[in-house]
């Protein structure tokens, strides 16, 4: 087990070096150098001196190669720079964001676990019943639906129908449980939504398949409960496949959160994101699709090492 | 092993038996499909509507896209204007007929470029196996660690949202992915008896790959094709939602929901249409990509 | 996202202007008594020319005494020597509480010089003063120009108009940690910062708002003397103007980072900021117009990009005012009871630019044609729903700009009114026949380009629709237009808004004083498309007005110039922002529909006096 982390962190080494090469390259091709983009289109007049401190402190009279260096070198000390509009170190404000944004990701997650994986396994039970027919429908319509054009709805008519409005500001976790929980439910739920269609097909079709597995007919067979069959073995024999698909979708989910993010108006790295490419803010854009790349390569390898848990023939095989 | 290799991996005997349902009698397979699949088959139906639409709607629109009319702007559903009208009395069936344009070239453009990358580097990839494959790999490792929106509106962001760019990224982005899939069938194919007799008879790379190896992918890149498509539109339509879509006038049904959003509570017809409009075409794609994969390929369900 | 940055993109704050429907008929009353609680003191120390004029041009100013000794405007000397002030209804000033506030967007930084941007000049208006501010308060009329002192207690003018001697009152302090007083050196220092001469700065955007200036200095503790390098008749509104001089500490980036922290000498000191989300301020106890303002205790700004999120917060009584689109007035009526309500005249204003590159366009007959086949009327309709007000029974006037803006209602030639000449009038009316010969005598349409700023900048939706608008009318007169969208910050402002494009481009601009357009389209070749055309005649006019010191004379002028505009029309005034904004108070907050400064100065200007009685 610890041959396979120490193999699966090395293999990480390169694809974030790599992250951090294209984040760094896509940049440069803005027009004008960083000093015209700090300095900003407004600015009619810029002191010489100023111009020429500028280009000090960002290395530009080094070569390119010395300027990656210097940035990825920030990177590991955690200095993303500073954001060119606000003036404030960029890991400051991003802070406070990353936890909000991990947060929504991990709700949608939950909540998608938590409705496919019961929903997946009825209807396997249940296979042609009326219950397999709703929730097939259901997982389609869920993969089809935009989740902004739910969210919308929400926003739009949840207060003439329901007489809701989401709560005038954010709250982080810590400091209130119950607020931040009733802020970020809905766009949990909605982002939860499309990854809940595709993980209850799957869990469907890996419960059937293993239903039909002999071991599971000779279960039935010794007069064990349904519950406990399905439960103690089908269940655990059905899901590994479904770990698989979690990984998969982290990248939705990830992305998922900048439209949400955007539409609740939540303080989320998503909403800075857009707000920072709105305002040409390039160190803040740059930090925050480097670090959402980044928490989707710790993610896989969460999953990854989960998955290699539960299913022990992977930690051979590789 | 990554999970996403996993979910890709694939036995060559299903896919050489895939191969061999193809050749047979085209109508009597369109037919079974038909029988077996009417999901899937009403999902192909409304995808050839899609593109009949898309190609004559210059005929079908009652209207012009940008035919405005302001003394007929917001008016309700009617003969005239079967969907309404928006702020500025553009005909909201027009603009959603002339949408699907953007969706089918934005789609099939990202689509068609995916799959030809992604065959190249996954087969080459998997052939060649060794130094060039770690690299490769790694490559797609890195690809595949950037969330789809997040990198495409960075993208679009700094090389502006014109549609080629548009459909270069997003081809890119989604070539990654199914390269993997390739990758892992060729594999698989490699290592089947007739590849090994043709390298054994001293057969070039070239000859292998383009006689041996391509015609027995053929099935898996279809498959990947047809189901990753919905998900292009999907994600297109939220990057117009969001302001980094194709340029106007041209309407795309993203850029019309985001629109409607000031008039939706007066005025919700200007938003459900567009909605269902994505909604309706994500769905038509899902199910015939769903179909084609389980008739081609069982062992496939599941990987999206 | 930002996108409700629509509504701020027309609904500039202005002062109030009529009142609608019965729901409202307390604001009326709420006016009447102030009045006469009040009375309309107007400010003598403002020696500007200009500024008198204005205070004077009200109708419902009842007492404009010019022998005011105080400095500070009438209602403000009022509440300082009587403690609390009778000011609604017979009852008292109640102290105390929090205004419930709102932004579309977060301020893009702390420090209010880097952005000019409209969110930012209103986020530091909090917390910074100016030298002056826009005049607010009973009496005052709509759009008015009129100032009163901020920072400033009086300010001289030489006889040439070039030479401009402030003096500061000696009671403004700037808030914790500093707690000290400002001096003239603070004054100089916000200047340098502003022009980029300090270590680490650099110049804004915001200069352009003060180009007259040559030179700030100080010549004791309490006098600045502003050196002009042309005179402007409009000079104290350019310094009350928020997007223009906030006065910052001589400590600022050295001592600490502005862009962290808030130090200035306004109403309100910052307490609480997270970006995107939230910002709280308490009162300034030690404020110079104090010490009974401001009356609330403190702020909360949530951010709330949506309007449906804003409307429904308003409607639930979360939020204490909205911007409400008009399509929702009567809801808003009908649901919240006792709603006041403003409607607020059309302030910013917008052109039509025509590329230099164009040879055609050197043709007046096809800039007039092209005027001629914009529908006014319909812009209006589609981009601002007044036909939806209409069917709900509300009385709405249709604007149109002029080359000012209809908001300055003393400077502005209405384009339907009598004063204008028939001749000019008729370039602005909607004539697509006419429009259609003046093209063919011109040689026929031609394939052109309209180039606008994409949806996502700050502009919002009607300037888009208008964009789509325009578009179509001129296909309709035989041009062949391709509409070109382009991103705001990449290539509209830095080239297309600097005259770098073909065919046509339009920009809405937000200036404080009739004279800042003139100033921008025709005498500085560095903004606006018009260095590029270069007509001598009209320049030598526009240098005419700007060293104008007699009042009369200058309103005249400014008038007058406009029918000349329309006849060479180098640009053509559009109907971006030329409809009313109504803004929604809770009927809880007291002064809220009596004290309207137009522009971004509220949070100091107008926030001060409302108070809660709940």
């Amino acid at each position: 087990m610890k041959t396979y982390l120490l193999r699966r962190i090395a293999l990480m080494i390169p694809t974030l070096f790599g992250i951090t090469i294209v984040v760094f390259a896509a940049v440069r091709f803005l027009p004008g150098d960083v000093v015209d983009q700090i300095i900003g289109p407004d600015v009619t007049y810029v002191n010489p001196q100023t111009r020429a401190a500028l280009e000090r402190q960002y290395g530009l009279d080094q070569p390119i190669a010395k300027q990656y260096l210097w940035w990825a070198e920030g990177l590991v000390h955690g200095d993303f720079g500073r954001s060119i509009i606000s003036g404030r170190p960029v890991m400051q404000d991003l802070a406070e964001r990353i936890p909000v944004t991990i947060e929504l990701g991990l709700l949608g997650l939950i909540f998608s676990l938590v409705i496919a994986i019961p929903v997946g396994v009825i209807a396997a039970i249940r296979q042609d019943g009326w219950a397999d027919q709703i929730a097939r429908s259901a997982a389609i319509l869920f993969l089809a639906i935009p989740s902004f054009w739910l969210a919308l709805i929400v926003i739009i008519y949840g207060f003439d129908w329901f007489g809701w409005t989401p709560p005038l500001r954010y709250h982080q976790l810590w400091e209130s449980p119950s607020a931040n929980i009733r802020i970020l439910w809905i766009p949990g739920l909605i982002l939860g939504a499309h990854t809940a269609g595709a993980i209850m097909r799957l869990m469907r079709t890996t419960m059937l398949e293993v239903l039909r597995q002999d071991y599971i007919r000779s279960a039935w067979s010794k007069g064990l409960r349904e519950r406990v069959v399905i439960t103690r073995h089908a269940l655990r024999n059905a899901i590994i496949p479904v770990v698989t698909i979690i990984g998969l979708e982290i990248r939705g989910l990830v992305g998922g959160t900048v439209i949400l993010e955007a539409i609740f108006s939540i303080p989320g790295m998503g909403n800075y994101l857009l707000s920072s490419i709105q305002q040409r803010d390039y160190p803040v854009v740059q930090a925050v699709v480097l670090l959402t790349a980044v928490i989707v390569v710790i993610s896989n390898l969460a999953v990854d090492v989960s998955y290699s848990l539960i299913d022990p023939r992977i930690r051979y095989s590789s | 092993m990554t999970g996403s290799e996993h979910a890709a991996a694939i036995d060559a005997s299903v896919l050489i038996s895939g191969r061999q349902r193809i050749q047979r009698s085209r109508w009597s397979s369109l037919r079974r499909f038909v029988r077996q699949k009417p999901l899937g088959a009403v999902g192909g139906a409304m995808i050839i509507l899609l593109l009949l639409v898309a190609l004559l709607a210059s005929v079908l629109a009652p209207y012009g896209y940008d035919t405005i009319k302001v003394s007929d702007r917001l008016l309700g559903m009617s003969w005239s204007h079967p969907f309404g009208t928006d702020e500025q009395g553009r005909d909201i069936f027009s603009r959603i007929i002339y949408g699907s344009r953007i969706t089918v070239y934005i789609g099939f453009g990202a689509i068609i470029l995916s799959t030809v990358i992604a065959t190249l580097i996954g087969m080459v990839s998997g052939y060649f196996t060794g130094l060039f494959d770690l690299l490769m790999q790694r490559l797609v490792d890195i690809w595949l660690s950037f969330p789809g929106l997040i990198f495409v509106i960075f993208i679009v962001s700094i090389f502006s949202n014109h549609t080629p760019i548009l459909i270069i990224t997003l081809g890119l982005l989604y070539a990654a992915g199914a390269s993997r899939i390739i990758r892992s069938s060729t594999i698989s194919i490699k290592e089947s008896q007739y590849v090994e007799s043709a390298r054994a008879i001293g057969a070039s790379h070239l000859r292998i790959l383009a006689r041996h190896i391509f015609p027995n992918v053929i099935p898996i890149v279809i498959i990947t094709a047809s189901i990753q498509i919905g998900s292009v539109i999907l994600l297109t339509a939220s990057l117009s939602f969001l302001g980094f879509g194709p340029p106007p006038p041209f309407p795309s049904w993203g850029r019309m929901l985001q629109e409607a959003r000031p008039q939706m509570v007066y005025h919700p017809n200007l938003a459900i249409f567009p909605g269902l409009a994505i909604a309706i075409v994500v769905y038509a794609f899902n199910m015939f990509g769903d179909a084609i994969r389980d008739v081609m390929d069982p062992r496939m369900r599941g990987a999206r | 996202m930002g996108e409700r940055d629509r509504v701020r993109a027309f609904g500039v704050r202005m002062s109030r202007r009529g009142f609608l429907g019965a729901s409202i008929a307390g604001g009326s009353v709420l006016l009447g008594s102030l009045l006469s609680a009040c009375g309309g003191g107007s400010d003598s120390t403002a020696t500007s020319g200009a500024s008198s004029t204005q205070a004077s041009g009200g109708a419902q100013s009842t007492t404009t005494s010019t022998s005011s000794a105080s400095p500070v405007a009438g209602a403000a000397t009022a509440s300082a020597s009587g403690g609390a002030t009778a000011a609604s209804g017979g009852g008292t000033v109640k102290k105390g509480g929090t205004f419930s506030n709102f932004a579309a967007a977060s301020p893009p930084s702390l420090d209010p010089f880097p952005s000019g941007s409209q969110g930012q000049s209103e986020f530091s208006a909090f917390s910074y003063s100016r030298l002056y501010m826009l005049k607010s308060g009973p009496g005052v009329p709509k759009g008015s120009l009129a100032v009163v002192p901020d920072a400033a207690a009086k300010t001289e003018v030489s006889q040439d108009g070039l030479t401009y001697t402030t003096t500061l009152r000696d009671n403004v302090v700037f808030h914790p940690p500093l707690s000290r007083k400002m001096t003239a050196d603070d004054v100089v220092f916000s200047w340098n910062r502003l022009n980029g001469k300090t270590p680490g700065s650099t110049a804004s955007d915001r200069i352009q708002n003060l180009a007259a200036i040559k030179d700030v200095t100080s010549t004791d503790n309490l006098t600045v003397v502003f050196t002009l390098s042309t005179a402007y008749p409009f000079f104290l509104q350019r310094l009350a103007d928020a997007k223009a001089m906030f006065l910052m500490p001589k400590e600022t980036g050295s001592d600490f980072n502005p862009a962290e922290k808030v130090v200035g000498s306004g109403p309100w000191i910052l307490t609480k900021h997270t970006p995107n989300s939230s910002s709280e301020f308490k009162r300034h106890p030690d404020w110079h117009l104090g010490p009974d303002l401001p009356y609330f205790d403190s702020i909360t700004t949530n951010v709330i990009p949506e309007y449906a999120t804003q409307l429904s917060q308003f409607l639930a009584g979360n939020i204490d005012w909205i911007i409400v689109q008009s399509s929702d007035l009567k809801r808003v009526q009908d649901s919240v009871k006792g709603v006041q309500i403003y409607e607020s005249p059309p302030y910013p204003l917008s052109v039509l630019n025509f590329s230099a590159n164009t040879p055609q366009w050197k043709d007046v007959r096809y800039r007039h044609a092209v005027s001629m086949a914009l529908d006014r009327d319909a812009m209006l309709d589609a981009a601002y729903g007044l036909k939806d007000l209409e069917n709900q029974g509300i009385k709405v006037t249709r604007f149109w700009h002029n080359y000012v803006p209809a908001a300055f209602s003393e400077y502005w030639l209405d384009p339907k009114g009598t004063e204008i000449t028939p001749e000019a009038a008729g370039y602005f009316k909607h004539d697509p026949e006419k429009a259609k010969s003046l093209v063919k005598e011109a040689g026929g349409g031609f394939s052109t380009e309209l180039h606008y700023a994409a949806a996502n900048s700050r502009y919002g939706d009607p300037y888009r629709i208008m964009s789509e608008l325009i578009i179509e009318y001129l296909r309709d007169i035989g041009f062949d237009v391709k509409g070109v969208e382009e991103d705001y910050n990449s290539t509209f402002i830095p080239n297309t808004g600097k005259g770098k494009f073909d065919g046509l481009m339009w920009i809405p601009q937000t200036r404080t004083d009739p004279f800042a357009y003139y100033q921008t389209q025709y005498l500085n070749p560095k903004h606006g498309i018009y260095g590029q055309w270069k007509d001598d005649d009209l320049t030598q006019k526009m240098l005419a007005i700007q060293s104008l010191t007699d009042d009369a004379e200058l309103t005249k002028q400014i008038k007058d110039v406009q029918n000349l505009l329309a006849e060479k029309m180098y640009v053509i005034p559009m109907q971006f922002g030329a409809a009313s904004a109504y803004y929604a108070y809770q009927p809880w907050v007291q002064n809220s529909t009596v004290y309207q400064s137009f522009a971004q100065g509220w949070p100091s200007e107008d926030l001060p006096y409302y108070w809660s009685n709940k």
